[in-house]
């Protein structure tokens, strides 16, 4: 049924409708089919997940130090372990660039290919006002100025060429979302607006058609993205006054790394609980982040100790305690998700798969072959969290594919070393 | 024979490094190297609506941190623009525009001249004399008819949609600042593998916004329209006029800031618990006393070697304070290091601190810093199979540590070309303060061997350094990166000769090797991309 309505939905938009077409169903529509949106999330942690840390010892669940805080949300969420991304290990860059492609680009080279959120979100792009986002915070990283630099901070990828940036500041991520949202305005002087915007981004439109042909390939190839862009923000645009839920306080300027990384869940959830998109990926900060938590008195950076845990039990007791906070604001968050009663009835997490995943599996010696991740939700794509699911080995893309299938979306091509899917 | 960007053999020429500093003879030169269409990174995106409008827009927070690729933000390959971008874009040109029109404020005295007729009485002949001459500022070339009917539709279309003239006025210039000839730098292809020399508004473009981050202005764009530009002689003379100019301070906050990595200073966080004034006015007086050490150089009042030589800089109280220093500056505003054991650059707290841990030094951030920076020859990322094997020594200073632990053979080929370099700046701890001792209580040795050669302490390493064979072209490689916005490739290895010896004839001087860069066929010439993408 909802495949049949999205079926629909895409090939009037890709015939005659596309700029003017509503950007989603009337939220009573919705109600009444008692349907909910499947959604993806997947959370990045930079070198924070080390098997060591996180598998358990036997085949049951048993929570380690950084795994605790997943207590609190019982058979939700499970610990996956031993999955190999064989297009990984080695470098920063290429382990973080293929732990959602699937596809290791050459050294240094800001290549990949698209990533599972993309595809996710391609299959909706018409039913949601932003077919996905991403998030970051301003962590530092050690990669900053080097050729590494964008492949270490990207985990979500357009095509094989195009890294897609996350916004950084909170307030700027919200304006993006609530942008546009005036309610003081009568019907026919907002139409008015709408119609006056529409005119520049045809114009703009007409302007991209003209220089193409004057342009070398791959430079017409970066205009694409440019036109995808102003595509979207039409349909947003006409979408506009449709969008039923409250936006949040905007956030201020400059807040620091836990006060971002708050902000960062929260329009996530807000995000996700309006409908505005269904999928999200978020970085704790790149790979190679040297980000130090005060507050918790570990005041060594978090790559230095990503390297030194093995050798020092001082920093890999800091290490530990660092990595079971960012586990603790994953599992709040999931738990908001929890709290959430969805459009059909079930809670939001359910409709949802959420995961934490780090691109090495021990990251003193860069190895991406054991690698771990957190699995919350998804019971409505017939996941059965609360588990430890040994991965014995598996490509860790057969857990990509879990969470295609999870949104139904065929992954057929996707990637490099699938050889299933993963029983999540 | 290696020339200096030939792709090495094998991990260990690598290591070797590739470049042995010989400067190719002669041309078996290609075309130069290709150049992609750049984005406006967004600092220039700020700039230029500042510039162009008369106003201080603030555009650059409301877009993501750029890319960096190269080790530059201008580099075109990196700036990809995604979809999330054309929202972004349309926010801030409405916030200029708005900044512009005064519509929370005083308007930009710029609207006299931009809106330069009535508009109620002269109609359409008043939308075509501001779309011409906007245009031309604003896309960097002289507009054609249809590109002025475009606007003049776009103002008719807001009329009709009963906008006030100002308002339609404004709807057009909203278009024409969110058209790709605006937030982009397209350059028409000649055609596959073909050559064709630059146009001059084209070189005004390159010219300003490697010189100033930001758009041609007048007399740029008339030197273009004239001709005189590209007469013999003319860009060389457009860019000593633009060094000139207060905005080429660009270089300093741009160039300088990320080859230097000046801009790294306000990201360190050093441990709290040891260095608890580590705040943001303590990394913004380091900043400044980085920018004093690297400005009379980059604005061309002093050779290369004062960079890492020169015996005074800006240390403001506060950071006079951090170095327990008397807080005394000369006529000019700049203190006198002489007698401290510091000079230049690498002796600056900022420097010191961005190259370092957050509680200990790291010789190897140091000497990578220095390898990759000034000798253009930093190592590989660690192989995928590095296997890390660490022996953690009982009791036995850092540096002791340090060489412990690269002592395994995997790591030994890069690290003992690392290293060393860093060894010799032992004297200096993770805050930047000179020191006796390390953190373990040890008498600190910074003593090294440096490609042979027996070298201690900063003045040392700095006179090292500037006998380095690969030094002037390393300058030379950063420049032409940041300046064309791409890696030099085969058919440019000539420019970077020819650009070298410019520089080393001039006495390291950069406006020297600025003039020989944009007189060069890599900046002057576009090549063809190819027509199929790998």
């Amino acid at each position: 049924m909802t495949w049949t309505r999205r079926q629909a939905l895409r090939t009037a938009a890709s015939t005659l409708w596309l700029p003017f077409l509503p950007s989603i169903l009337p939220r009573e529509a919705r109600a009444a089919t008692g349907e909910a949106p499947r959604r993806l999330i997947v959370w990045f942690l930079p070198h924070g997940m080390q098997h060591v840390h996180v598998a358990p010892e036997g085949g049951a669940l048993e929570t380690t130090t950084v795994t605790e805080p997943i207590a609190t949300l019982p058979g939700r969420i499970s610990v996956v372990t031993n999955l190999n991304n064989s297009s990984g290990g080695g470098s920063h860059g290429r382990s973080t660039a293929s732990l959602l492609t699937d596809i290791p680009g050459p050294y240094g080279v800001a290549e990949a290919g698209i990533s599972v959120d993309q595809l996710a979100a391609g299959e909706y792009a018409l039913d949601v006002p932003f077919p996905s986002i991403q998030l970051g915070t301003e962590a530092p990283g050690l990669f900053g100025s080097s050729g590494e630099g964008i492949l270490v901070s990207r985990i979500s990828w357009a095509n094989a060429t195009t890294p897609l940036a996350p916004i950084t500041s909170p307030q700027a991520a919200f304006d993006q979302l609530f942008e546009g949202q005036d309610n003081s305005l009568s019907e026919s002087e907002a139409a008015r607006r709408r119609a006056l915007r529409h005119s520049v981004l045809d114009a703009v439109k007409d302007r991209i058609s003209s220089l193409e042909p004057k342009l070398s390939t791959p430079d017409r190839h970066r205009l694409d993205q440019y036109t995808t862009g102003i595509r979207e923000l039409e349909r947003r645009i006409d979408g506009l006054g449709e969008l039923q839920c409250e936006p949040p306080i905007r956030p201020g300027l400059n807040p620091n790394y836990v006060e971002t990384v708050e902000l960062m869940a929260e329009l996530q959830y807000i995000a996700m609980s309006c409908d505005l998109t269904r999928v999200a990926t978020f970085m704790y900060g790149p790979s190679a982040s040297d980000i130090t938590l005060p507050d918790l008195s570990i005041n060594q950076g978090s790559h230095q100790l990503s390297h030194a845990w093995s050798y020092d039990d001082g920093a890999n007791g800091d290490f530990q305690a660092m990595n079971q906070w960012h586990v603790a604001q994953f599992v709040a968050f999931c738990e908001r998700l929890a709290e959430h009663e969805d459009q059909d009835g079930t809670d939001m997490l359910a409709n949802t798969a959420v995961v934490l995943g780090s691109e090495f599996s021990d990251a003193s010696a860069h190895t991406s072959d054991q690698l771990c991740m957190l699995v919350a939700g998804g019971e409505a794509g017939g996941f059965r969290p609360g588990r430890h699911v040994n991965g014995g080995g598996q490509p860790h893309a057969n857990l990509l594919r879990s969470l295609l299938t999870h949104m139904n979306v065929n992954w057929s091509g996707f990637g490099q070393n699938g050889t299933g899917v993963l029983g999540l | 024979m290696r020339t200096p960007f030939s792709i090495a053999p094998g991990l260990v020429l690598a290591l070797a490094g590739c470049s042995n500093g010989t400067l190719v003879e002669e041309d078996p030169v290609g075309p130069p190297g290709v150049q992609a269409m750049s984005r406006l990174n967004r600092v220039e995106h700020e700039n230029t609506l500042d510039d162009l409008l008369g106003i201080a827009s603030r555009a650059r927070e409301r877009l993501p941190p750029d890319p960096v690729a190269e080790g530059f933000d201008t580099v075109a390959e990196g700036l990809v623009l995604t979809p999330a971008y054309a929202q972004l874009y349309e926010r801030l040109t409405d916030d200029a525009l708005a900044r512009f029109f005064g519509d929370n404020g005083p308007p930009s005295p710029d609207v006299e001249r931009i809106v330069s007729c009535d508009l109620d009485v002269e109609g359409r002949n008043c939308v075509q004399q501001i779309a011409r001459d906007f245009l031309l500022e604003a896309w960097r070339r002289p507009p054609t008819d249809e590109d002025v009917a475009w606007v003049v539709a776009l103002y008719n279309r807001g009329m009709d949609l009963e906008a006030t003239p100002t308002e339609a006025i404004r709807l057009a210039m909203k278009g024409i600042l969110l058209s790709p000839e605006f937030i982009f730098r397209p350059e028409p292809t000649p055609g596959e593998d073909q050559i064709r020399s630059l146009d001059g508004f084209e070189v005004a473009t390159r010219l300003a916004y490697f010189l100033w981050s930001s758009t041609p202005d007048a007399e740029l764009l008339a030197a273009a329209a004239s001709g005189a530009l590209l007469e013999p002689g003319g860009v060389a003379a457009q860019a000593d006029r633009m060094l000139d100019d207060p905005r080429a301070d660009a270089l300093v906050e741009n160039f300088a800031g990320q080859w230097l990595d000046i801009r790294r200073v306000k990201t360190t966080q050093p441990n709290p618990d040891v260095h608890p004034f580590f705040d943001d006015g303590l990394k913004a007086s380091m900043q400044a006393e980085m920018r004093s050490v690297a400005e009379p150089f980059l604005r061309g009042n002093a050779p290369f070697d004062t960079l890492l030589t020169q015996q005074k800089s800006l240390i403001d109280r506060r950071l006079a304070l951090h170095y327990t220093m008397l807080h005394q500056p000369g006529a000019d505003g700049m203190s006198s290091l002489e007698g401290t054991g510091r000079q230049g650059l690498l002796t600056t707290a900022g420097w010191l601190s961005i190259t370092s841990h957050p509680d200990e030094t790291s010789s190897v951030r140091r000497g990578h810093w220095i390898l990759e920076k000034l000798l253009c020859d930093s190592p590989p990322p660690p192989p995928p199979d590095v296997e890390s094997t660490v022996s953690i020594l009982p009791d036995g200073s850092v540096r002791q540590q340090e060489e412990a632990i690269r002592q395994s053979g995997d790591c030994a080929a890069c690290h003992n070309l690392m290293d060393p370099l860093g060894y010799t700046l032992h004297g200096y701890g993770p805050v930047g303060l000179e020191r006796a001792t390390d953190r373990l209580g040890f008498d600190i040795d910074d003593a090294a061997r440096l490609e042979g050669t027996p070298v201690s302490g900063a003045a040392e390493l700095a006179d090292w350094l500037l006998s380095h064979e690969q030094v002037d072209r390393c300058v030379t490689k950063h420049t032409f990166i940041y300046a064309l916005g791409r890696a030099p490739e085969e058919g440019d290895d000539q420019v970077i000769d020819q650009a070298t010896r410019a520089f080393i004839e001039a006495g390291r001087t950069f406006p020297a090797l600025i003039e020989a860069i944009v007189t060069s066929r890599s900046f002057l010439d576009a090549t063809g991309a190819p027509e199929v993408t790998p």
